[in-house]
């Protein structure tokens, strides 16, 4: 295990970066600020491109009950809005599925 | 605390209904940061971390992904730039959301501007844009991430004394938990979020052509970049319509 210093100083390198990464976008939404509502809606969309772009791939790697749990999920939400229930749906299933393929459900 | 008016011009009267709103909209989301958060801790003390490290890592850095990245590279002989080229890679989109959020958090005063800033985070970017009947958006958008700061940071303090708790398997579905919640935003953005649907369906097809393909932060990149083109060409043919 690295040393104390060294583990405080990876966090605080981390955390500068990240943090560098948040207010970029603030600064560069500044500049974009008069580019009116179409740019606005751009923009709007490119973070929910990034979350499909996460989602999709780790859901097609998963199992089969995963899978399903995503579309459960994500299904379910559409239809219902209730963060909780779709959440509670898809994690049950996950854990469900992963317990019944490794023959410990029970 | 008092709250600005937002660029509405909405009166002060307004932030407190509106932060209230906020937590009220948030509370499922509440749920996912502690589940994650207790997930966190519990995977922080496995790699060998102590409390106040663990702590501090949530507490500071506030980026589940960036967190988990991190954890996963330490080690004796600390990769550094590895580990943050990887942390800023995967936290790629909290600059997107920065960049979207920027006309809603631009009437918090001075001092509260860099610590909206630093609590920027996917549930309380999705939740913020589609509030659209919410008078104060930057109270909003305090209201959600204000308590989902103070959750992360908790449960993954009790994640550490929970290491252990769970069996393999649990812990295994648990971990894919987290791709379940992000699956939650992503129908946040379908529901009420005033952007372009297609680009949402390029981009998951782009992610999955490029999986195994590339290094995962670049595939994102590149499939972000494959939904603001077409985000482009939908917002020229709404116009042409």
């Amino acid at each position: 295990m690295p040393d104390s210093y060294t583990a405080y100083l990876t966090i605080a390198l981390v955390a500068l970066t990240v943090f560098g990464m948040r207010i970029g976008g603030m600064i560069l939404g500044a500049a974009l600020s008069s580019g009116g509502e179409k740019t606005q809606r751009i923009v709007n969309c490119l973070p929910g491109c990034a979350l499909a772009a996460i989602v999709a791939p780790a859901a097609m790697r998963g199992t089969p009950t995963d899978i399903a749990a995503v579309i459960v999920t994500f299904g379910l939400y559409l239809w219902t809005g209730r963060t909780i229930l779709s959440l509670i749906a898809g994690v049950s299933l996950c854990l469900l599925g992963a317990h019944w393929q490794a023959g410990t459900f029970g | 605390m008092a709250f600005p008016t937002d660029m509405t011009g909405t009166p002060p009267g307004c932030s407190g209904a509106s932060f209230l709103a906020g937590i009220r909209d948030a509370s499922g989301m509440f749920f996912g940061a502690l589940l994650f958060g207790i997930l966190f801790g519990s995977a922080a003390s496995v790699a060998g971390l102590d409390m106040g490290q663990t702590v501090a890592m949530s507490a500071f850095i506030f980026a589940g992904t960036a967190q988990f990245a991190t954890l996963a590279l330490w080690s004796d002989q600390m990769p550094y730039f590895a580990i943050l080229i990887s942390a800023a890679m995967v936290t790629s989109r909290l600059t997107l959301m920065g960049l979207s959020l920027g006309p809603a958090l631009r009437g918090l005063p001075g001092p509260l501007r860099l610590p909206a800033i630093f609590v920027i985070n996917d549930a309380a970017w999705a939740l913020t844009l589609q509030a659209k009947s919410i008078p104060n958006k930057s109270a909003y958008y305090l209201g959600v991430s204000a308590p989902m700061y103070v959750i992360w940071v908790a449960a993954t303090a009790v994640g550490v004394f929970s290491a252990g708790l769970f069996d393999p398997v649990t812990a295994q579905s648990l971990a894919f938990a987290g791709i379940v919640f992000l699956s939650i935003l992503v129908g946040v953005v379908v529901r009420g979020v005033d952007a372009p649907r297609a680009p949402l369906a390029v981009s998951a097809a782009v992610g999955i052509a490029l999986d195994g393909v590339i290094e995962p932060g670049a595939a994102v990149l590149v499939a972000v970049a494959a939904g603001a083109v077409t985000a482009l060409a939908s917002e020229v043919m709404r116009d042409a319509r």
